[in-house]
């Protein structure tokens, strides 16, 4: 089929050029990529910054390998943070009404996350913490889910120097007899996970661990101990530790291999490897 | 059950959901962004494009095992015509019920105001032109011109004859000039005309 020459470069008037230039910006926002990625429960699986670095989007490799593994970060904490809220939502509501332990899938409703009112909520200043929760199944009872017991091996968890990452250097989970976490306190562990992601953000590695130190102090088994020990493993590769970054990330890999944390324990890892 | 159909049933059973999540992930990693332009081309305001692109990756999610393999970008641009068709429908409505001419707002990225308002006024500009274009004729100057596909990649996305390609194009071309000619006597902002 004969090609024509495009109208920008032959046919048009600089005015006309002047309009079609005009779509050259025209370009989605990485929350908006990343809010799709979400609804349709594939996020993980597609690495930060790549659509921007396929496409062209007009960033650089440099700014997006600096950005990922704090949008990675980032991602990771806002959909499971508020995952985390419904977590604890559903294990309130669980034991109030003694249901038995079952599958909860949380996804939430496309039409609700299109709510005009739920954008204008996400625009604030609590837009960085804001993409809307990934579809998220919790196949484990509401009491276990609310401190979850991944770690088989706590002898080699102790060993481990792993001062990022709070559920760490705890023994296992909590006794079936210890109390569920009350929303005001997922709120507060909320806080201190965004801090360590608004710091790793800025690019204050030291300021994220910190946070999550305190994290774990607080909440030695915390709801939130998957996002702290990603989050963790991001600060330690921020500030220069690579060596341990890669002992907590080969912590997370072995305790569920094939898990969503692995995954994202892998990708920050391979983002960091890249020259 | 013999115990090797057993095992194949099981790992069948266990990749099928992998192997799906794996292709979606492919899927929107590879088409997001054409998928996201092409929506904001086609007349989608920028307010809209957002959900519009997410809901077109989610009606391909539900119907997923459809979609032949290697048409999947079509699939995506065919959902996104109708998704644009609607909102844009939608927006129309909503104008005619607010009495107002509403102006997109678009965050233009550019720190000069000058050039932002230049770059604005331009934007907005096309936006008008595209839309005096029947959709099939927008479709494909859509993705000749700003898209800068080939003419084959353009038949082969739209399932169209080459020829018919060719003829929205010319004519898609003729229908721009003049309505570009027509947004060229409208005054600009300033008072002058443009």
């Amino acid at each position: 089929m004969k090609q024509p020459e495009r109208l920008a470069d032959a046919g048009a008037d600089e005015f006309e050029r002047g309009l079609l230039s005009s779509s050259h910006a025209d370009a989605p926002s990485e929350r908006a990529y990343q809010r799709t990625l979400a609804s349709l429960g594939v996020g993980l699986l597609v690495p930060l910054g790549a659509a921007s670095v396929a496409h062209g989007a007009g960033s650089s490799a440099a700014v997006t390998s600096k950005l990922g593994v704090a949008a990675l970060g980032k991602w990771l904490v806002t959909g499971m943070a508020l995952g985390a809220v419904t977590v604890s939502a559903v294990a309130v509501t669980g034991r109030a009404r003694s249901t038995p332990p079952e599958r909860v899938a949380t996804e939430q409703a496309p039409m609700q996350r299109r709510d005009p009112s739920a954008t204008t909520a996400r625009s604030g200043s609590a837009a960085a913490l804001a993409p809307p929760p990934a579809p998220r199944e919790v196949p484990r009872p509401a009491s276990e889910a609310v401190a979850p017991k991944r770690r088989p091996d706590t002898s080699a968890r102790s060993a481990q120097p792993v001062p990022a990452t709070p559920a760490s250097s705890s023994p296992d989970g909590p006794e079936a007899s210890e109390p569920l976490p009350s929303v005001p306190s997922v709120k507060r562990e909320t806080e201190l996970i965004g801090t360590a992601q608004r710091a790793l953000q800025r690019g204050d590695g030291q300021s994220a661990l910190d946070a999550l130190e305190r994290y774990r102090a607080e909440f030695p088994h915390g709801a939130l101990g998957p996002e702290a020990r990603l989050l963790g493993i991001a600060a330690l590769l921020r500030t220069g530790q690579r060596d341990r970054a890669r002992t907590v990330a080969a912590d997370v890999i072995a305790r569920e291999p094939t898990g969503q944390e692995a995954a994202a324990a892998r990708a920050l890892l391979q983002k960091s490897d890249r020259p | 059950m013999s115990a090797p159909n057993a095992a194949l049933r099981e790992a069948t059973e266990t990749s099928a959901p992998l192997a799906r999540t794996a292709r979606l992930a492919a899927l929107a990693r590879e088409n997001f962004h054409f998928i996201w332009r092409s929506l904001r081309r086609l007349g989608v305001s920028q307010g809209a494009v957002d959900d519009a692109a997410q809901q077109v990756f989610e009606v391909a999610s539900r119907r997923l095992g459809e979609i032949e393999p290697g048409r999947e970008r079509a699939f995506l641009f065919k959902s996104a015509i109708l998704v644009a068709a609607e909102a844009t429908r939608k927006a129309a409505t909503q104008r005619a019920r607010d009495g107002g001419d509403a102006v997109d707002e678009l965050d233009t990225g550019l720190p000069n105001p000058e050039e932002a308002t230049d770059w604005l006024r331009r934007r907005m500009l096309l936006d008008r032109v595209l839309a005096a274009l029947p959709v099939d004729l927008r479709v494909v100057f859509v993705l000749f011109e700003l898209e800068e596909l080939s003419m084959v990649e353009i038949a082969r996305l739209l399932d169209l004859p080459p020829g018919t390609v060719a003829s929205r194009l010319r004519r898609a071309r003729e229908a721009f000039h003049g309505e570009a000619r027509r947004c060229r006597s409208l005054p600009s902002p300033d008072g002058d005309p443009k």
